[in-house]
């Protein structure tokens, strides 16, 4: 039984609300990567004061340690994605502009 | 100002991951080769223990603050605080009597829960090295 | 290259001494009850003599060189006696001169012995596991 494919069914309605801010496009991109740095600046902080506390010897369970580095490396990375994305799609847009 | 520290992103974050652990991580030698003295040297009539003061004096120069201090001119000198840098490893003679007819004072759990604990400090501080090492990989490589 | 791997060193050069210490403490157990030597005497008890390798013109850990048998030493303490006629060795009276071994000595020394190699022997691969550890940091 071959379903019938209706049509795209493009409600512009639908899309409506996700324009909200589309004049704030800037911004909006400069408020994601601030946020994302300053969590990275967080996590890395996090992770040298374990370092610190591991070398003072207060440290009680290992993996307190670890997750903490963890924690900082893989926001780091996620940050890193996110930032080439957010470029990514600057470029492409410049580039649709022209 | 283009020296390594500035280029590496701020201070504090060079000093505990490049400049602490390194000096961890060689104190742990040190203290390595000392343990091992200590085990060849259980049957040596005489012999006593050796031992490293380290990880006393570096807790006393981490303390209870969050800055890591450096400087020598520091003021936490006054209260007899060590600087950081001046933290070494010392090896020192443990002089205690001893128990056996020998002279000799090395007792030998001891020294075997010493070489486990020493060998999962290294093992420790070399993964966090790691660690800083792959973060600072991921900001350079990531200047295109 | 030896400043890099003096650890193994130390501890293998305390796996070597407790060898020969063990070795020794088997001759003796072996002839506990050996009356009559090549030198006319009955066997006597041998020990070895450690001591401490330091290299004073190295500094720091370098001068760590671990342990040495100086001298493996016959003990001078006197043969036991016992009364037992029947024995060829016997004299007149009916006395034996047997070995100044201590069997339950022995036993006890050959099990601090096998404890110090064995420790030893961890001492070693924990060195080398050290060893890697910093080769791969970064990785």
């Amino acid at each position: 039984m071959i379903r019938r494919i209706d049509g795209l069914n493009l409600n512009p309605n639908v899309y409506k609300n996700t324009n909200v801010k589309a004049n704030n496009t800037n911004l909006d991109f400069e408020k994601i990567l601030k946020e994302s740095i300053d969590e990275v600046n967080q996590l890395q902080q996090n992770s040298d004061q374990a370092t610190i506390d591991f070398a003072a010897g207060k440290i009680t369970d290992v993996s307190q340690v670890t997750i903490a580095a963890e924690k900082a490396s893989l926001s780091l990375k996620l940050t890193q994605e996110v930032t080439n994305k957010i470029i990514d799609a600057y470029k492409e847009i410049t580039r649709m502009q022209l | 100002m283009l020296s390594k520290k500035y280029i590496l992103g701020g201070n504090k974050m060079y000093d505990i991951n490049f400049e602490l652990l390194p000096k961890y991580l060689e104190a742990k030698n040190t203290e390595n080769q000392i343990i091992n003295q200590n085990i060849a040297n259980y049957s040596t009539p005489g012999y006593k223990r050796k031992y490293v003061n380290f990880d006393e004096e570096l807790k006393k120069a981490l303390g209870n603050s969050d800055e890591i201090k450096l400087k020598t001119n520091n003021p936490s000198h006054i209260n007899n605080t060590p600087s950081l840098e001046k933290v070494q490893a010392q090896i020192e003679t443990d002089n205690s009597k001893s128990e056996r007819n020998d002279g000799n004072n090395v007792d030998i759990d001891n020294e075997e829960k010493n070489l486990n604990i020493n060998y999962l400090e290294y093992s420790t501080a070399a993964r966090l090295m790691t660690y800083a090492i792959q973060r600072y990989n991921l900001v350079v490589r990531s200047g295109k | 290259m030896d400043g890099l791997f003096n650890a193994m060193n130390i501890s293998s050069s305390g796996m070597a001494a407790e060898r020969l210490r063990l070795n020794i403490i088997s001759q003796n157990l072996a002839n506990a009850e050996t009356t009559k030597t090549d030198s006319g005497d009955p066997y006597r008890r041998k020990s070895v003599v450690f001591k401490e390798v330091l290299n004073s013109e190295l500094s720091g850990t370098d001068s760590y060189g671990g342990v040495r048998v100086e001298e493996v030493q016959e003990d001078l303490s006197p043969f036991k006696i016992v009364y037992d006629p029947t024995n060829p060795q016997a004299n007149e009276e009916g006395y034996v001169e047997m070995p100044n071994v201590n069997v339950l000595k022995e036993m006890v020394d050959m099990i601090n012995a096998q404890r110090a190699y064995e420790l030893n022997a961890s001492a070693v691969s924990a060195a080398k596991a050290m060893y890697n550890a910093g080769l791969n940091i970064g990785k």
